[in-house]
């Protein structure tokens, strides 16, 4: 499957909970795939240099061809990354935008765009034997520290 | 007509007359039309052709007065609604859906706030835009945690960056 990152899912899986290895597993089974607007937004906040590295080695940038019929639903702005990802997502059948707002899953949703989120993504690390159970709970309370905001039923059902 | 059959977040399909204004117009900003004609006036973009419209709805039995005090479809207008919805695009009908999901479970002064902010000539002779307005900060927080807005529209509307924005509004549940 090719997943489609938007930029808070980068933010939280690769750096606050530093997933990098095992994104660069999940990477050898699916391609990981972000827009230059992702990587431009991600690199424009306050990252390491560690980071700047990672991104590169865990993301494959993917061309995009802005779908202008996404346009409304941000404003008739392009300056988000989701119209991005969506974009690049919308009416293809193996690929899945990773997006975490629910503004965005909203649209997604309307339209009929496959999506999933951060945590998606790491059940999706569980499901394939990519984290162990210690590492399950110390992501699990990585999460719970963070700002990131998620249904606490969801993230009990991580490990399901 | 078509708008009363569709049900929003909540799974409701029933409307008041303030946010049936507000989702006609911000579906007519979605699909760039204006086949309707809008005033701004006190609580912004409103329609007397669209309060005409459905009074006569309502005459012909199609609108009927919900227990709420709310507008919805009789069972004849749900009939008529189904038969203008397979005649509409499916461009159009997700435009609309989006709209109502988007829009009819806010509170009126989000639903307010919302409008405004998407389209500033309708605060022209509002008596609400000022009191609104102070409360910007929490209005758009609270859009943007139930999901009508994005954090780069949040960080927009109060001029901060993305990153300070979703840092400052993210929370737990």
């Amino acid at each position: 499957m090719k997943l489609v990152f938007d930029t808070s899912a980068v933010i939280y899986l690769m750096e606050r909970w530093g997933l990098v290895d095992e994104l660069l597993d999940l990477s050898e089974r699916h391609e990981l795939l972000i827009p230059q607007r992702v990587r431009e937004e991600f690199l424009s906040g306050d990252v390491t240099d560690s980071n700047r590295a990672d991104i590169d080695r865990v993301f494959t940038l993917v061309p995009v061809a802005l779908d202008k019929s996404l346009l409304p639903y941000f404003n008739f702005e392009s300056s988000d990354g989701a119209v991005w990802v969506m974009s690049c997502c919308n009416g293809i059948d193996d690929f899945c935008c990773v997006i975490d707002e629910l503004f965005g899953r909203n649209v997604c949703e309307t339209l009929g765009i496959r999506f999933t989120g951060s945590i998606g993504v790491i059940r999706m690390m569980v499901k394939e034997g990519i984290l162990n159970k210690s590492r399950i709970e110390e992501v699990k309370a990585l999460i719970k520290q963070s700002s990131f905001y998620h249904k606490g039923s969801l993230l009990d059902k991580i490990d399901e | 007509m078509l708008l009363l059959s569709l049900e929003d977040g909540e799974g409701n399909k029933e409307m008041d007359g303030l946010h049936i204004h507000k989702i006609v117009k911000y579906y007519e900003y979605l699909s760039q039309k204006s086949d309707i004609e809008f005033s701004n006036y006190k609580l912004g973009a409103v329609s007397y052709e669209l309060v005409e419209n459905l009074d006569v709805l309502e005459e012909t039995g199609l609108v009927e007065e919900s227990t709420k005090g709310k507008l919805a479809l009789s069972d004849e207008g749900e009939a008529a609604a189904k038969e203008i919805e397979a005649d509409m695009r499916r461009d159009d009908i997700a435009k609309l859906q989006f709209a109502k999901k988007q829009l009819n479970d806010l509170t009126n002064d989000e639903l307010l706030y919302f409008m405004y902010k998407l389209l500033p000539d309708t605060r022209q002779n509002s008596t609400e835009w000022a009191r609104l307005s102070r409360r910007e900060s929490e209005l758009t927080r609270n859009l943007f945690r139930k999901g009508r807005i994005s954090a780069d529209t949040g960080a927009k509307w109060l001029g901060v960056t993305e990153s300070e924005f979703v840092r400052t509004t993210s929370t737990q549940n």
